[in-house]
Order: C-alpha cells, then structure tokens, then sequence
C-alpha cells in the first residue's frame, strides 16, 4: 500500500463525512414538522392547557438556534460537529446533549451489533466454504438450506418467533431488557453471563436473518475457487487437504465476502432499529427511532451521521486491509 | 476439516448455549434475603440505615411492584426536572416522589386535599387563599411551607420556557406567603378553575411544588435536580429514588413518608417500586404472563383474554366486558371548519350522519366501549350536562346515510360518476384525516370512519400518522380533521373554550393553540364561553349559560363525538392485590402513570 492510496483513501473517508452531513441535514431541514410545535401538540395532547405556548415556542426557537436563516444553521452545524466534535442539545430530551444520549446507548448497540456481524460473518463462511467442499459430505449442504428460510425473513418476524418458541413457550431466555430487571450489575461473572443471556435472542434473530446470505455466497466463491489452477497444483503438490482449504481456497474466496461486509454494515445496523424496539434493548435504535417520532432534528442528525461515521469508518478500515489480504492489489499498485 | 472437528465444535457451541440459558439472574430481588425473613414494615420498625448513595439494597420479589414505563426508556436518567417541556418524569417522580395540593378524583368531580387542606376563592374570584395542611415534611426532613409554594410560582412566572410558566405569567399577578401554612394568589383576571387546573391534576399534569431549599439558586432551565449523594430528588412522597437508568427506574419506601407519621395515610406495603422500559405490547403481554410485571400499559381486547388465559392473576378495572376504565380523552373527529367545503354546517352534519358508531365499537373497539356525542368522558361532573342535553346527542349519534345524502343535495353537492360528491364547480370533497400512531385504538377506528365517509361519497382519505407530522398537520390546518380530542373531566367550560375565535387562525398560518386547531369561529359562542370560564360551576345560571352555548356549539358541530376511550389496564395479582377496580373503587383514574399513584400504593397488600 503507498502513502497515496493512504492518502486518497482518508480524503474520500472525510469527503463522505462532509457529504452525508451536509444532505442529513438537508433532509431534516426539509420535513414540514415543526418539532417546537410538536413539543406543544404532545404536552396539550396529554391533558395540558397551554395556552401560553407563543411564549414557550419563542424561546425554544431562540434556544435552538430556529431562528436563523438556513445557512447560518449549516454553518453553525457543521462547524460545532466537525471542528469541535458538537452534536448540539436533543430538542425533545433538553437540557441533554445528544452526544450524551448517544454515547449511553452506545455499548450496548456497539457489543450487540460486532458480536452478532461477527458470528453470523465467521460461521455463515465457514458454512458456504465446507458446504462447496469436495471431501465434506453432501449431507452438510442440509445446514444452508435450513438457513435460507430465516435469511430471507425479516428481523422484526424473525425477532418475535424467537420470542415466542424460547422465551415463552420453552421459557429459556428473557423477553426482552438488557438485564435482570432489579438486578445489581457488577463487573463480575453473574452480570457478564445474564447479559449474555438478555442479548441472545437480539444477537440469534440477527445472526440468523444474515449467516444465510455468508453461507450461500461463500460457497459459490468457494466453487470459482476450486477451479482455479493454484488449487489444482497444490493438490498436485500433495499438499495436506486441511492446508489447501484454508490457506489456498477460503484465503482467496474470502476477499469478495470482505467487501460484501462492508457494503452489508448498512443494512445490518437498519435491522438493528428493529431489533432494539422488539427486544427494549437500550441501544441506539431505540433514540433513533424517538427521536423520529417527535422530530427532534438534533438528536436524528446525531445518530444518522453516528452511524453513517461508523459505516464510512468500518469501509476505511476495510478498504485499508484489504490490500494485506490480496498481495496482488499492492503489487499492481507497484507497477503503476 | 474432518468431522470430528465439526462435532467439537457443535458440541461447544450448543454446551455455551446451554449454560447461558440456564444461568439465573445475579444477586437480585430474590435470592439474598429468604422470604421468610423479610421483614414488613407494618410489622416492625425498620432499624437498619438504607445503603450508601448509588448501591442497592436486596428487596424481595414479594416487596417489589414493577411497572411498565409507559413512555419507554428514559432518556435522561440524571435528570429529574419536571419543568422542563416535554420532559415527563413519568418514571415514578411524578407518581412517588412529589405530590400535589389537591388530586381531582374523575368519577366523584370532587378536589380531594392531599398537601394542602382547603381554598378559598373571593367573590369575583380574582384571588385565592390555599390552606396547607400541618405536618407535611420533604425527604429530607425539612417541613413543607408557604415558602416553597410561593418559591415554585415565582420560579414559573420570572423564568420563560418552562413547563408552566406561560400559564403563572398570565394569571398571577402576586402570590404570598400569608403565614407557614397559608398562601394568597391575586390574579390578573376572574379564574374560578385556577386550582383545579393547575393544582388539582387535573386530567393527568399538574404544577408539582418544589422544594425552595433545593432550587433556590438554580437555573430552573437545566438545573437537573439530580444527586444521589445528597438525596436528590427530593419531594413529599413516600418513596425515595435509588437508581437511574435509561432502563430502570428503582424507588425505595421512606419509613419517614409524613403521611404516615402524622397518620394522614398508611405506608405503603411495597417497599421498592421499579419502572421498566418494555417495548412493544407483545413484551408486554409476555412479560405480564411471566409475572415480571405488576402493571402494564394498554392492551387490546383480544389480547388481555388472551393474556388472562397464560396467567389467570391478570385482571383489570372490570371483570367483565367492556373490561376497561374511561380515559379523560374520548375519541372524537375534529373536523378543521377552514378546509374547502367544511366552512358549510350542512357538510358537517353530512358527515357526521354517514358515520356509523356501532361498527366502529364492533371492529375497532372489539365491542367494548359505547358512542359519545361531545368529545367528553361520562365521568360524574359531567353527568348533569349529559343528562341535560341528551336531545342533542341523541341527534349528534343518529346513522342515517340518506340523510346526510339529503343535507349535501340541499347545499348544492352533486354526485360525480365515481360517486363522490362535487360542488357546483366540479371539485370533489376531499376530506383528508389523520390521528397519531401509538394509540391502537385511534389507528384501527380512523380507516373504518374513512371507508364510511367514502361510502356515502365523501372522497376521505388518510391513516394514522407519526405524532411530529400529525400534530404539524394539524397545527398547519393541513387535514380536514383529526381523531383524537381530549377535553373536560368535570364541567363543560373547558371543551366549549377550545372553540373560542381566538383560536381560530387562516388556513395556512399556524394555529396559536394545536389543541384547539379547528380554526371554528362564532362570535356569538365566543360571548357564552367568555361568561362561563368567569363562573365556577356551580354558580347560579352556570347551567342555563353552558346549555345555550353548547346548543349553539352542537348545531355548529365542528367537533362529533365518535366513542369513549376505554382503557384496559393489566395488572397482575401474583403478587400485589388492593389494585382499584369496580369493586374495590377508592381512587380514579387508576392508570399507574398518573399522579395518584401514591394513593393506589396504600392500599396493596401482598398477596403471598
């Protein structure tokens, strides 16, 4: 990898940061909601007679900065967000900041969503790379045919079954919450372990909504691979099978998967809304989908750039990694 | 990769799966202190010192009620400002830690006195006299006084953008500190309903008295009134906070709740509360079912005897159908008057005589609640007014598709080849409606209401919306009407001043009040309902004056009552029983996110 590429991979990286931000804030500019007005709607809405809410629409207008010109509001904006790493007050949860109401469901969507990507990633690849496998039994493709179905439902129905067989009917895991309800968490074994327990329903209906997808994509890259001449020749070699399917076959049908996760981030954390309401995870799903309903622009440009950062960081690192799983992408860089 | 590797690992993954889902909870409610042990606090007295600031002490299941937040997470954990628009500490504040002068109690229209013991109003009832009740302490062990009423309105009235401020700002002129247990307001104009509305909760909100040691000194804008070490939240009720998260909130019982000290109202039994965020009625209903809730948010018909069926503890308001309690918000059509076409009386009766009641309640409803005309709850301070104007809203509940046909005939409607009506132009009567999503009732019946008026050839249209655009909708005048209304829980005045003129504003500009957004217009109404909100109900000629007013309202009508709003409550027996139902009516309403909660907890008694 040159300095270059480097370079030119980190301006892109921030060009995209600039761009999403400048069009989240485009879109929440341009919804006809007025969330000051809303703000007054839901307290009148609940028995209150505020009938002094020109008052309070003025000074939360102020507060807020609605009442500047457009482009002062931009400014305003993205300098806070970029030059200070500001995300403003939450217009519905005031006096908190949006940064701190992200960051407290943070965790909890950041343990969830890794863990789950990575497990559906590893075994759903490992699934499709022995599945193709000559020497593996064909009674192994049985597994990618049982993982079509829940691959193509989607989270929400996937996330109520589950709820119901294993956490109704057969009572082994908890509804739903993050933990015991009244429990005293601790850095200790019990509270790793009931935690584990709230997030296994969450992390299995996004696991097996997506390990489908891996399984079935990574056998048909594993079957490209077996034709190919290096495969024929190690064998000719008398290389060890064991050795040939994994530093041979799945090292080269992998870079393609690779992307496709990075592509994929995107969709996977959409489903996680979902998952969060169905399940109350404390997440970020749950804010993003408040903040949603009560138009609280602030705390929605909080979380939409949140995510779109993650996503744009998660496809930089990839990106960057990438020529260190292909030796062939730097070496064509070389020769240039 | 040979098959004894891949059973290894099948093997290890099912065994970790195993051991997780087998794994009970940690130190928590139910393993430290055996049952048997526990003691009650009507039993003895309680020696031990509770738990320094920030760890929990172990309080059985059995001494634990759990709620269902009905709002869902907290978002703001560490912050227990109930000032602060929007923010609705509903996570047990407003239920256990403060308390109110006076609670309305819906069913009896009677101000029942709480932290205060009674008020009086001068003649034209330009100023109040508030009598407090002797004895009463904040948690912290300093009494309660004037001095923090007339703190807590001055607070309102010098700083804007709070809660109340607007409403202190507009009505008190002064507010004194007469002695320790007596307070005076002058008003700036005759308010016979100023403590009903701003001390009686009213419907369900109401001005909580706050401490004047506490926040004097703060900004009120972004103080948070948070800090466990130093026992903040402080408030009158009976239980103090333990732990804030954005999924729990965890209330221990005072021992010291004045209440019980001075022999106002029993301790409560439960000596820890816990409001949980749920998610979705699903949740719920599982959660209930599993006895890992006490009480829960609103369910359907169907799906409470569903739930009754998995766990025979379930009960509610009624044994029997129609099960559910009354809300203070009936379900009402607000029709927008300055929409094309909707500015014509004859249009309005059209559509209200094409809207047939008793399917809604079959469909949507499930067949448990019944028709109302007035956009009110038959609760008892509106009996007598019911009771009075029964010809009206037997006329307001007439379905009689040719009648409405006959009325637009009348006003110059025609019908196109599709069938719809168009006026002497060609232009259809496009009646787009909305109401917000969160309410299942409201989304189930608004369809309905759409397909009856597209029945009879009115081209409506529409669904239930996100709350930000329903209510911006709304607020603009962008709807021809709207599903959902609440109004009155105890005399007329209230629902006839929604429609006074100085709410109304030109389709296109904002309505200066969303509530009150139909934009109707009558002057001769408006001088009625100046006359009655200047007379205290039971004032001579207060009868005869809402009468008139609301015949003048009905002939108008720019609102038509569609159902009452029944709410079926779940709470679960298992453990707590002395829930209020029809039976055992000590207190209404009864839903456990209102302020009177404190006064249910009274009376629970643990049922094992």
């Amino acid at each position: 990898m040159t300095l270059n590429y480097f370079i030119r991979r980190i301006g892109t990286f921030f060009m995209t940061i600039i761009l999403a931000a400048t069009l989240v804030f485009a879109i929440t500019r341009l919804t006809p909601t007025d969330p000051i007005q809303t703000l007054l709607a839901t307290m009148s809405s609940r028995g209150r007679m505020v009938e002094g809410g020109e008052k309070l629409v003025e000074v939360y207008t102020e507060r807020f900065g609605l009442d500047q010109p457009l482009h002062v509001q931009y400014i305003n904006y993205m300098e806070d967000m970029l030059l200070h790493g500001n995300l403003g007050y939450s217009l519905s949860y005031f006096p908190s900041t949006v940064s701190s109401v992200i960051l407290r469901s943070l965790p909890w969507t950041i343990i969830l969503l890794s863990i789950s990507t990575l497990i559906a990633f590893v075994i759903g690849n490992l699934l499709g790379a022995l599945s193709a496998w000559p020497r593996v039994s064909k009674r192994f493709q049985f597994f990618i045919y049982a993982l079509m179905p829940t691959s193509a439902m989607p989270y929400y129905l996937l996330a109520l079954i589950l709820i119901y067989v294993f956490a109704i009917t057969l009572n082994l895991f908890p509804v739903g919450g993050a933990q015991t309800v009244g429990s005293i968490p601790g850095f200790d074994l019990p509270t790793l372990l009931d935690r584990l327990k709230h997030a296994t329903l969450p992390a299995l209906s996004i696991i097996l909504s997506v390990i489908g997808f891996w399984a079935l994509t990574m056998r048909a890259a594993m079957i490209m691979v077996l034709g190919e001449d290096y495969v024929v020749y190690a064998r000719a070699k008398g290389l060890k099978e064991g050795r040939i399917f994994t530093r041979y076959a799945i090292r080269n049908a992998m870079l393609p998967q690779v992307t496709t996760l990075a592509l994929d981030l995107g969709r996977v954390i959409s489903g996680l809304v979902l998952v969060e309401i169905i399940f109350s995870y404390p997440g970020v799903g749950w804010v993003l989908y408040s903040a949603l309903k009560f138009s609280d622009y602030f705390m929605i440009q909080g979380v939409v750039m949140f995510l779109i950062v993650s996503v744009a960081f998660a496809t930089l690192i990839l990106d960057l990694i990438y020529p260190l799983l292909d030796p062939r992408i730097r070496y064509q860089k070389a020769t240039l | 990769m040979n098959r004894k590797f891949l059973g290894f690992l099948l093997f290890f993954a099912v065994l970790t799966l195993v051991l997780v889902a087998c794994q009970t909870a940690p130190i928590s409610t139910e393993d430290v202190v055996p049952t048997e042990e526990a003691a009650s606090p009507a039993d003895e007295e309680i020696a031990e010192e509770p738990p320094p600031a920030g760890e929990l002490a172990s309080v059985p299941r059995e001494e634990t009620v759990i709620f269902d937040h009905v709002f869902g997470r907290v978002s703001l954990p560490e912050n227990f400002n109930p000032f602060i628009p929007g923010h609705y500490t509903l996570n047990g504040q407003w239920q256990v830690n403060l308390e109110s002068l006076f609670y309305l109690n819906l069913e009896t229209g009677e101000l029942e006195p709480w932290l205060a013991e009674s008020f009086e109003y001068n003649d034209d009832y330009t100023e109040v006299t508030v009598h407090l009740r002797e004895g009463v302490e904040w948690s912290d062990g300093v009494p309660f006084t004037a001095d923090d009423v007339v703190f807590t309105v001055n607070m309102m009235r010098d700083t804007d953008g709070l809660y109340w401020s607007g409403e202190m700002q507009q009505w008190v002129e002064s507010v004194e500190a007469v002695d320790d247990h007596t307070v005076k307001f002058t008003l700036t104009g005759t308010h016979p309903r100023f403590m009903l509305d701003y001390f009686g909760v009213r419907a369900w909100d109401v001005l909580f008295v706050i401490p004047k040691h506490i926040w004097e000194g703060q900004d009120p804008s972004t103080f948070s009134n948070y800090d466990m070490e130093k026992g903040w939240p402080v408030g009158t009720g009976p239980y103090r906070l333990v732990r804030s998260t954005e999924t729990e909130t965890v209330w221990d019982l005072r021992d010291d709740y004045w209440a019980s000290q001075i022999g106002f109202a029993n301790l409560p039994k439960p000596r820890r509360l816990i409001w949980v965020f749920v998610g979705t009625e699903e949740t719920r209903a599982a959660m209930l079912a599993r006895n890992e809730l006490d009480a829960g948010f609103l369910l359907g018909r169907g799906a409470f005897e569903r739930l009754q069926t998995e766990n025979n503890n379930i009960i509610t308001w009624s044994e029997e159908p129609p099960y559910g309690y009354l809300d203070p918000c009936a379900r009402s059509l607000v029709l927008n008057v300055a929409w094309p076409h909707l500015g014509d009386r004859d249009v309005r009766w059209a559509i209200n005589y094409a809207i047939n009641r008793d399917q809604i309640i079959e469909i949507a409803y499930e067949g448990i609640t019944e028709a109302q005309a007035f956009g009110t709850t038959l609760y008892k301070g509106l009996e007598p007014w019911h009771d009075r104007n029964q010809d009206l809203i037997d006329d307001v509940l007439v379905f009689n598709p040719a009648k409405s046909e006959e009325l637009m005939i009348g006003a110059g409607f025609a019908k196109d080849n599709d069938g719809f009506w168009v006026d002497e132009e060609g232009q259809r009567v496009d009646l787009p409606l909305t109401t917000h999503l969160g309410d299942a009732d409201v989304e189930k019946a608004l369809p309905i209401i759409i397909q009856q008026l597209r029945d009879v050839g009115f081209d409506a249209s529409g669904g239930a919306q996100e709350w930000a655009i329903y209510t911006d909708r709304r607020s603009r005048g962008d709807v021809a009407g709207w599903l959902n209304f609440c109004g009155s829980v105890n005399d007329p005045a209230k629902t006839l001043s929604l429609f006074h003129s100085r709410h109304a504003a030109p389709l296109g500009e904002p309505s200066p009040f969303v509530a009150a957004a139909s934009r109707y217009a009558n002057p001769e109404l408006d001088e009625l309902i100046d006359q009655l909100i200047a007379m205290s109900p039971d004032e001579p000629g207060f009868d005869e004056l809402a009468d008139e007013a609301t015949e003048i309202w009905i002939n108008d009508l720019p609102l038509m009552g569609i159902v009452q709003n029944r709410f079926i409550i779940p709470y679960n027996t298992t453990y707590w029983t002395g829930w209020p139902t029809t039976d055992n009516n000590y207190i209404y309403p009864l839903a456990h996110w209102f302020p009177i909660l404190h006064i249910v907890l009274g009376h629970l008694e643990p049922a094992q």
